[in-house]
């Protein structure tokens, strides 16, 4: 097929004429084709747009960068989400041409302008995002504070802490949000400041901030609020399963351990938690090496999930607990051949160390 | 988790707006469910029972208008209530996602509290003792 009879069949009212026409003219670049794949891109169809759209992303040049601005105008939401997908992707062609829609008179522009750097993934384009910032509207100044998140932009986090410190909860939810984000000690280092400083209503955002990071360094002021507000446990120990149980272990003095190990155990019997979060706890309980509440083991044994059983085998050998052994034999019964291995080699241990106690 | 709980689906190709609504929700004790966009949507509803939908307009692949009235042209889900919260706030967007059927259409930013209000007031539950009177806009 050439290039006229293909601008022919796209101009036609046929969706699978359209469709074929589509996938042939990314061949040809000029502005009569950009101009007909922008115009199918208006499709009621969502097919026609979703060809045309691969299409321009072949093409994917400032050209069609700045023909695709119009259409964010449009009234039309698909028509203007269209155009916002092929320019998040299209971005690193003519982040110039971002930059002046950053700038333009309606917020609603600033806004998608915003969204679609941060889509992106363009680290280059945080400058500018961080200019925004400072934009009149509280839309565009959020989705600045979103999308420096999302592009974990290390030299965002002094204005980040600065938005997560003041102004309507919401605004500051969005900037804690995005701290978390930002994968760097001096994120970790802000999200504990504010656990210190933000209102009730927001501390549990930045525990959930902190948790996110997953970093040993949040492991310390995790542990230091949960001493001082015992009743935010609900909270705290949850996130504490994300964060590298010795990195936790490390940072307590042995007088504190019975504390966290009894909490950690009351929060296990509750119902609830993911599954990972209750690997995490149930490690964490091990790594304590404090004595709890047998309960809890035969809980995570009985489980229907291997990898919790599993965690509590190797809890249960790491604790020294004995009195187990019974209930490691009954789920041993069971018959699942990799469990069966890991319980005999506890089994195993266990008699061992309880002979040589005796 | 409570079982008589209400389940709220939030639809928004933003994780950091879905994380504010359902932290803005949390006291409430609702259960809740989360899809990137309309077709994520569609999928989760075809799986799930579900109470009430906050859902964005401007999503990838299909947007707030064409996920509302394919669920007011399905016939198990044409009375789900949805409130509709986005930045757009032309007259335009507004009459659209009136027409196609959205229940209520909210602007951000919208407060903590504005979310509780409106989602307690559609649900048809007494005003809890954590949503205070929200800010006048």
């Amino acid at each position: 097929m050439n290039r006229e009879t293909a601008l022919r069949e796209l101009s036609q009212g046929n969706p699978d004429l359209q469709r074929r026409a589509l996938r042939i003219l990314g061949r040809w670049d000029d502005d009569q084709v950009l101009k007909a794949l922008i115009g199918a891109l208006q499709s009621p169809h969502r097919a026609i747009r979703e060809a045309a759209t691969d299409t321009l992303l072949e093409i994917g040049d400032a050209r069609t960068v700045r023909l695709l601005l119009p259409l964010l105008r449009s009234s039309v939401p698909a028509i203007r989400n269209s155009a916002r997908q092929l320019l998040q992707q299209l971005a690193k062609a003519a982040p110039e041409i971002l930059i002046d829609l950053s700038r333009d008179p309606d917020v609603r522009m600033r806004v998608f302008a915003a969204n679609i750097m941060t889509e992106s993934g363009d680290h280059d384009l945080a400058q500018p995002l961080l200019d925004m910032l400072t934009d009149a509207d509280e839309n565009v100044r959020d989705a600045a504070v979103v999308g420096l998140g999302r592009l974990g932009a290390p030299e965002a986090i002094h204005r980040l802490e600065e938005f997560s410190s003041h102004g309507e909860s919401w605004s500051r939810f969005s900037a804690i949000d995005a701290l978390s984000q930002i994968p760097s000690s001096e994120a970790v280092r802000a999200l504990s400041r504010l656990l210190k400083s933000v209102p009730a209503e927001l501390q549990e955002p930045v525990v959930e901030a902190l948790g996110r990071q997953a970093s040993p360094e949040a492991a310390g002021p995790l542990l230091e609020k949960l001493f001082e507000t015992p009743s935010l446990g609900s909270v705290i120990i949850p996130v504490l399963a994300q964060i590298p149980a010795a990195a936790t272990v490390g940072r307590m003095s042995s007088s504190d351990r019975p504390f966290l190990a009894t909490a950690i155990a009351e929060r296990l019997l509750q119902n609830g938690l993911a599954p990972e979060v209750t690997v995490g706890l149930i490690d964490l309980l091990g790594e304590l090496g404090v004595r709890v509440a047998g309960s809890v083991f035969i809980r995570g044994l009985a489980s229907p999930q291997r990898r919790i059983q599993q965690a509590a085998i190797h809890a249960v050998l790491k604790l020294g607990l004995t009195e187990m052994v019974p209930m490691l034999r009954q789920v041993q019964s069971q018959g699942d051949p990799l469990l069966s291995d890991e319980i005999q080699v506890a089994v195993e241990a266990l008699s061992k160390s309880g002979k040589e106690r005796a | 988790m409570n079982i008589l709980a209400k389940v709220v689906l939030l639809v928004d190709d933003s994780q950091t707006v879905r994380r504010m609504i359902e932290w803005a929700l949390k006291p409430l004790g609702f259960m809740i469910l989360h899809a990137v966009d309309g077709i994520h949507a569609l999928e989760v509803l075809g799986a799930e029972t579900v109470d009430l939908a906050f859902v964005d307009l401007n999503m990838p692949r299909m947007d707030g208008i064409e996920l509302i009235r394919l669920v007011r042209g399905d016939k198990k889900l044409k009375h789900l209530p949805i409130i509709l919260l986005t930045t757009e706030n032309r007259d335009v967007d507004r009459n659209a996602a009136l027409e196609a059927g959205a229940n209520l259409y909210l602007t951000k930013p919208a407060t903590p509290a504005l979310l509780r209000l409106k989602a307690e007031s559609i649900l048809g539950l007494a005003p809890s003792a954590t949503t205070e009177a929200p800010k006048v806009q």
